[in-house]
């Protein structure tokens, strides 16, 4: 008995250290970020590791009096947001549609279509698409938006797909007999079973709207009324130097926004992806 | 309008088939209100003076407005791409004329051919030259680089050197550094255009008046037919260049970046460094109070060639049309006064006849461009698709020192041909 | 017959999303991915107005270029290197972060926060990691395998692209998987405790086949990330040194820009594409689980 509780106590303390270790890791970088963030060019060339001797906001000052920080925090956040809130409904909803409401053969070849997208390098449609968009005059905001509801599509049909097909189709058939419209049915009966999966998709999907880069750039150029995060922050890699100290003022900057969101969500967030990754 | 049906077109065209179309630049009315509008796409970071330039242009033309549109450099190079490809010229853009992708646009006929303009007389006839693609002029140059030698002062005078104006001067001076424990030369190894970069002062610095790499490179270019081991010139450069790198650089070069660079040589961790003119400013950012100057890398008997060429210029578009407003700023920025207003901040040697720069650091620099014997950076003027790969065989190089497949390289880059 | 009739009226009612679903994907993906085609097989240069049809030259020039197969080499080392470690890294994080341990919470919370950061970001960050920390850290203790930044070698250049990969993308799957974890049934593992299995058998048989489907989602994940891979190498390595890290991902986008052979990189990444489309083909098979195949 005393022998098991030695035993037990030796595994948590093992326990311990290995998350501890990581968790340093990933404080280290975290730590370095906002410390030189403090700094003078000058400070952090002589240590880069030390506390500041003064914690100096010069840096953030800067950063704010860029032209456009705020109107990049918005640019992303509206951009995000309202392509979210769409990928939210529409990423099931054609999912479904495609899985269960279509002829197997049709539906199948529409799957095949559609993931056939999933490994092709970006870079290859980014140009073209650029172009393309610029030729329908859709304005800067319409392209960004439709584009980031479109690309979830690739990888999010192919999730829900795996997820989807441990639901027999009866069961949609059978609310839908019971009388309830076929919309009505997606959103009673498929849209909560597939909850979870939503849950990943969205924010994996957020982060990555959160933070793109080459799309953005392409799309939207120098123009700092639709100008995102990523792109302000680019800006201050020139084309020899950067300003790094004013680099990671403004990475920590554009990162608040992330975290508070994150500290206040993150029950849900965890938990949202969790259950994703399990079939009901 | 015009675009969008462009674009419909296109894709039409080829979904039907995929016959091989091209595009037609769209070419609007030419709009003859009193009040215009032009855009100028800036990539430099110096915003505030071009801006102080642009007011005082607004003053004397009230019935024109300029817009800056200001992105850096990294991001700049992608927009410009995308606005050539949509065709959506900008009326101004600067850019630098050594670029290949600027070059190219110039050669299209995208940028308006300002020979005929009298005022471009102002500019400095070798700059004149070197602003030129296919012997016309595109662009207002706004100021001069130069590959040098930044050094320390302070540390050149605790060790009782002076400015080294020989080969054996320098190696002498790097020899007494090394043996007083100072790091003798700063490399940025770990940016590959900085190798390929000093390898192209190098070359400059081993030239006589038999041989200079921008004659031999750019004729085996353009097809006379020589071949890198007709002499030893090119040998030369690399094996002194991988000399400096290996013996005399500080550890790890491969591990600096040029950012890294500037900044150990602000905070003395070095005598000397391989650079650009460019590199004051960068270097007083990390330290305003060092106490440098800049040099010529010299060759056996002294300084016979330096690498010198145009930092930004400014061009304007053709297909806006607003041509004409736009080369009325141009025929403004070429003034002397208002080129000295560039100058005074930016501090580098001008283009522009008549312009003084107030910057003791070039001061031993300046000398040797009153002289002409600055010729051009010799890459910009071969095939344009080897930027990347010239960058990557030269840091291969200075990591392995492998000479032989180097000069086989450098060999094949210069007579690639554009395809 | 009635059935049918009911069935056949709420699939009639999907056609609009199918539809808008199918029109967005097929214009602003497939449409572009064509052009790209169209471009491969012509002399543009991404910036002219003018170009010309030259049949399938480029595909030649693609196959004659030696640095290609540098590329795919460490694009899919980078692969093979970040999954292999993150997934089993991210199983045995999984486990201790289901253990009923204090703190347990704070852990995941932080351990998921890296996924927040944008990746080119982290380039830049770590960028400064190796080239200034690292090295500085070396010279203060005398470490001398420290001193020399990770970035000025070949192999460690591609090493510091791996740590980087890593540290970002074990954070997903660690979440993902605790809820896999979570769904094991407790009773399952004591009676195969009683049983006398020891621990790594009893992952084998009792848990392993809860995390199948989540493993799936992850690799799959990883692999599509991986193989793509972009944000990371601008930032971080510009591909260096000498081509060492020089992706697919980021080799397409040089040629589109710098290098001004845009068609000949609209050929480069269709190659690459059949190679990828053939390579995951097979994946899907071996991993199919999650796949369309098994409907």
């Amino acid at each position: 008995m005393m022998n098991m509780k030695t035993k037990k106590r030796i595994t948590n303390i093992l326990t311990y250290i290995c998350l501890i270790f990581w968790f340093l890791c990933i404080a280290l970088v975290l730590y370095v970020t906002v410390v030189n963030s403090f700094k003078t060019q000058a400070e952090s060339s002589k240590s880069f590791l030390t506390l500041p001797e003064a914690f100096n906001i010069q840096n953030y000052i800067e950063v704010f009096n860029r032209s456009g920080f705020l109107q990049a925090v918005f640019n992303t956040t509206f951009f995000t947001l309202v392509s979210i809130a769409i990928v939210t409904i529409f990423v099931p909803a054609v999912s479904y549609a495609v899985n269960q409401t279509m002829p197997l053969k049709t539906s199948k070849f529409t799957l095949y279509y559609i993931t056939a997208a999933m490994f092709v390098p970006f870079q290859i449609v980014a140009l073209p698409l650029s172009m393309f968009m610029k030729g329908l005059g859709l304005g800067n905001r319409l392209s960004i938006i439709i584009i980031f509801v479109t690309y979830p599509l690739i990888q999010g049909v192919y999730l829900c797909n795996g997820y989807l097909k441990t639901i027999p189709r009866e069961l949609a058939e059978s609310a839908y007999v019971e009388g309830a419209g076929s919309w009505k049915t997606f959103f009673k009966v498929i849209f909560p079973i597939m909850k979870p999966m939503t849950a990943t998709i969205v924010i994996t999907n957020f982060l990555w709207m959160w933070n793109e880069f080459l799309i953005s750039l392409m799309i939207l150029g120098a123009d700092k009324k639709t100008q995102t995060l990523p792109l302000f922050i680019y800006s201050f890699k020139g084309q020899y130097s950067i300003e790094y100290n004013l680099l990671f003022a403004a990475i920590v900057l554009s990162s608040i926004p992330l975290t508070v969101m994150y500290v206040f969500l993150q029950k849900y967030i965890v938990a949202g992806l969790a259950g994703g990754a399990v079939k009901g | 309008m015009r675009k969008r049906w462009l674009a419909i077109g296109l894709t039409a065209v080829m979904m039907t088939g995929m016959v091989g179309a091209s595009a037609q630049a769209a070419e609007k009315s030419t709009d003859t209100d009193e009040q215009v509008t032009l855009e100028l796409f800036w990539q430099k970071s110096n915003t505030n003076v071009i801006q102080e330039i642009i007011d005082k242009f607004e003053a004397e033309n009230p019935n024109i407005k300029i817009e800056l549109t200001a992105t850096s450099s990294d991001t700049g190079k992608q927009i410009f791409q995308t606005r050539m490809a949509t065709n959506e010229p900008m009326d101004l853009v600067q850019h630098w004329p050594s670029q290949a992708e600027f070059r190219a646009m110039c050669k299209e006929g995208r940028m308006v051919d300002l020979s005929g303009y009298d005022w471009t007389d102002n500019i400095i006839d070798t700059y004149y030259d070197m602003s030129c693609v296919d012997d016309k002029l595109y662009s207002v140059p706004l100021s001069i680089n130069a590959g040098v030698v930044a050094y320390n002062k302070d540390i050149f005078e605790e060790n009782n050197l002076e400015v080294p104006s020989t080969w054996d001067e320098l190696i002498k001076a790097a020899d007494t550094l090394k043996a007083a424990d100072v790091t003798p030369f700063i490399f940025s190894n770990g940016d590959k255009e900085n190798c390929s970069q000093k390898f192209h002062i190098m070359t400059a610095a081993v030239a006589d008046d038999k041989w200079n790499p921008y004659d031999f490179y750019v004729g085996m270019y353009e097809g006379s037919g020589a071949k890198f081991a007709d002499n030893d010139y090119s040998k030369k450069a690399a094996e002194r260049l991988y000399l400096l790198s290996d013996e005399y650089a500080q550890n790890d070069p491969m591990s600096t970046n040029y950012d890294l660079s500037m900044q150990m040589f602000a905070n003395g961790e070095g005598a000397m460094m391989i650079t650009g003119t460019w590199a004051q400013s960068d270097i007083e950012k990390n330290n305003p109070e060092i106490n440098m100057g800049m040099f010529a890398l010299p060759t056996d008997d002294g300084v016979n060639m330096m690498i010198s060429g145009i930092d930004p210029c400014i061009a304007a578009m053709t297909g806006t049309g607003k041509e004409e407003y736009a080369a009325k700023f141009l025929e403004f920025v070429s003034r002397t006064e208002n080129a000295q207003i560039y100058t005074d901040y930016d501090k580098s040697p001008s283009p522009i006849k008549g312009v003084k720069t107030e910057n003791p650091t070039i001061d031993l620099v300046l000398g040797y461009i009153e002289e002409g014997k600055a010729i051009p950076w010799w890459r910009d003027y071969i095939s344009t698709g080897v930027v990347s790969d010239e960058a990557d065989l030269a840091q291969a190089f200075l990591m392995d020192g492998d000479m032989d497949a180097f000069l086989e390289g450098e060999e094949e880059i210069v007579l690639r041909q554009e395809d | 017959m009635r059935k049918n009739s009911i069935s056949h009226k709420r699939n009639v009612s999907y056609m609009p999303v199918i539809v808008t679903a199918l029109v967005l994907y097929t214009v602003f993906f497939i449409v572009p991915a064509l052009y790209s085609f169209y471009f491969s097989l012509t002399d543009w240069n991404g910036y002219s107005l003018e170009y010309h049809f030259v049949g399938f030259k480029n595909f030649v020039k693609v196959f004659r270029d030696k640095d290609l197969f540098n590329s795919i080499k460490f694009t899919l080392i980078y692969t093979v290197v970040v999954n292999a470690t993150t997934i089993p890294c991210s199983v045995f994080l999984g486990i201790l972060l289901t253990k009923k341990l204090r703190g347990v919470n704070f852990f995941r919370s932080i351990f998921f926060y890296p996924a927040i950061i944008s990746m080119l970001s982290l380039g830049l960050i770590f960028n400064e990691i190796f080239r200034r920390m690292l090295p500085m850290i070396g010279q203060t203790l005398g470490v001398g395998a420290l001193e020399t930044s990770l970035l000025s070698t070949k192999a460690g250049a591609v090493a510091a692209v791996i740590i980087l990969g890593f540290w970002q993308n074990l954070s997903i799957p660690t979440v993902l998987l605790i809820a896999a974890l979570q769904s094991v049934p407790g009773e399952l593992t004591e009676a195969a405790k009683i049983d006398g299995a020891g621990p790594l058998a009893r992952f084998r048989v009792v848990t392993f086949p809860y995390l199948a489907s989540t493993l799936v989602i992850c690799l799959v994940k990883g692999i599509r990330d991986a193989l793509v891979v972009f944000d990371y190498i601008i930032s971080l390595t510009q591909g260096g040194p000498a081509k060492a890290t020089t992706s697919m991902g980021y080799k397409i986008y040089l040629m589109g820009s710098t290098d001004m052979k845009f068609s000949q990189g609209c050929a480069t990444a269709i190659v690459l594409f059949l190679f990828i489309a053939l390579a995951s083909f097979f994946i899907m098979k071996v991993v199919g689980r999650g796949g369309i195949e098994q409907q």
